[in-house]
């Protein structure tokens, strides 16, 4: 038996009236029949970097094919490779709709730049256009908004908790002014060149990993605290900061000296990560793991200077054990960071580590506050006495 | 805050907090500021409660509406406490003339 025309018609329509009635359906449909254009998008560059440029030119469209074929795309490549270095890694990919087409953004590290490779699609899946972009960066460096929240941070709260229990005395937080150059002055004028000689002096590798000795490891890790520890009491080479230091100020004037050198870093490593490629298009809210650790090292930074210049106050030599002393502290701190490049501690652990530390300057920096109490106890008003 | 205060004893309370102090175990009352330690009890502005550190004191048992200004210290045998009445003349006259003791002395 055949089937009449009218149900053929009936059938027909009612396959026709979802797609003609819900639009959005046939384009559901279409969508899902491409393929995933971030996966085209990234096979493309992958190709590139392979240096397959055959392959490459084949997920061109016909145009795209004929006005840029494989060795055009190489020369192309070639040129780019030589302007911003080695390729590095994709960083992200973003899809974007422009003037109808489908574009995505591959967001790229090479050695001296970041680029967006911009891959325009057609309507077939095939790459219809092709250009590198420089990554703009929009507004401040997210770097430099995360530095001035470390920054505003600790001094509301260190600088906060200084005034408060020094019995709310300006100066000392005035104090923290003289050392904020200091970071910069000590890492590009001395541990640099000393880094740079032991490196060539020894003849190791640059970059810090498993294979150095461990003498030269140890080198690595006291050089920082060395230096850093020094600078921080230069101050006290200035007979009128000398004259200012007694048992009560002696922390404070410590602490102040600490913290301004534990501000100032925070803006030398900014500017260090602000210079990385890798970094350029990052918000500000990717550093929250910097402010967090800025925010405790600068209280660190203080209670380290705070051992040495209440040392200070009992003579040259304990001056001397203090600087010792701070420079083991200093030394501890930094074993997380220092075991974290040389990829014995993950980035969770490392960042765990700093607890140890904060923890033990909390200790050492209430110890000397009642070493300092013994100078300045309260008045004390007997009401009742059994005596 | 609530403090009582009676022959035998003074009872200072707040909430479910509650100490009770023999008058004889009393060997002195000052009125001081207290050092505060960053490692603390139960303090927030306004409120000290329970054994709180202090850095020129020691431990302080606190029912208290300030953490380091004017606190009245009780000390004990064994322990100190850390109170402010709202009248302080008052708790201290009251007290007197319970357990008697020399007059006001200030160091």
């Amino acid at each position: 038996m055949k089937p009449s025309k009218t149900f053929l018609i009936l059938i027909a329509v009612g396959f026709l009236i979802p797609f003609s009635l819900f639009p959005h359906v046939q384009a559901f449909i279409a969508v899902s029949a491409t393929p995933d254009l971030d996966t085209v998008a990234i096979t493309f560059v992958d190709f590139l970097e392979e240096e397959k440029f055959e392959d490459a030119a084949k997920l061109f469209n016909t145009k795209m094919a004929e006005a840029l074929p494989s060795h055009k795309l190489e020369a192309k490549i070639g040129e780019l490779i030589d302007k911003v270095g080695e390729f590095k890694e994709i960083v992200e990919t973003r899809i974007t709709e422009e003037k109808g087409y489908r574009v995505v953004y591959v967001t790229c590290e090479f050695a001296m730049s970041t680029l967006n490779i911009k891959i325009v699609f057609d309507d077939e899946a095939k790459i219809a256009g092709l250009w590198f972009v420089p990554v703009k960066t929009e507004g401040l460096h997210g770097i430099y908004i995360a530095a001035l929240m470390a920054t505003g941070a600790s001094v509301l709260l260190w600088g906060g908790l200084v005034y408060w229990l020094s019995k709310r005395k300006w100066k000392y937080l005035a104090l923290m002014l003289i050392t904020l150059p200091f970071s910069t002055i000590v890492n590009l004028l001395i541990k640099k060149p000393v880094y740079e000689l032991l490196v060539s002096s020894f003849n190791v590798s640059s970059e810090l990993s498993v294979t150095m000795p461990l003498w030269f490891l140890l080198l690595v890790l006291f050089l920082s605290p060395i230096t850093e520890e020094a600078i921080k009491l230069f101050p006290l080479v200035a007979r009128r900061v000398r004259r200012m230091i007694d048992g009560s100020s002696a922390l404070w004037i410590g602490m102040a000296f600490g913290m301004g050198f534990g501000v100032g870093e925070i803006w030398y490593l900014a500017w260090g990560f602000s210079i990385v490629p890798k970094f350029a298009g990052y918000p500000f809210y990717y550093f929250v793991g910097f402010i967090s650790e800025r925010m405790a090292v600068v209280f660190i930074h203080g209670v380290m200077t705070a051992v040495a210049v209440t040392g200070f106050m009992e003579g040259r030599k304990r001056l001397l054990m203090g600087y010792v002393g701070a420079v083991l502290l200093h030394a501890i701190t930094n074993i997380g960071a220092m075991f974290y490049q040389l990829k014995f501690l993950d980035e969770t652990f490392a960042s765990l580590y700093l607890f140890l530390p904060i923890f033990v300057a909390f200790f050492i920096f209430e110890h000397l506050r009642k070493k300092g109490l013994t100078d300045q106890m309260h008045e004390e008003t007997v009401l009742f006495s059994r005596e | 805050m609530n403090y009582e205060l009676d022959d035998e004893k003074l009872v200072i309370k707040c909430g479910l907090l509650k100490y009770v102090v023999p008058s004889s175990s009393i060997k002195r009352i000052t009125k001081r500021d207290l050092e505060i330690s960053l490692w603390s009890g139960l303090r927030l502005p306004g409120l000290a409660l329970f054994t709180v550190p202090y850095l020129d004191v020691g431990k302080v048992k606190m029912c208290a509406t300030s953490a380091s200004k004017g606190i009245i210290l009780i000390e004990t045998d064994l322990d100190l406490y850390g109170i402010t009445p709202a009248d302080e003349d008052e708790f201290i006259a009251d007290f007197r003339s319970r357990i008697g003791g020399n007059d006001d002395e200030t160091i």
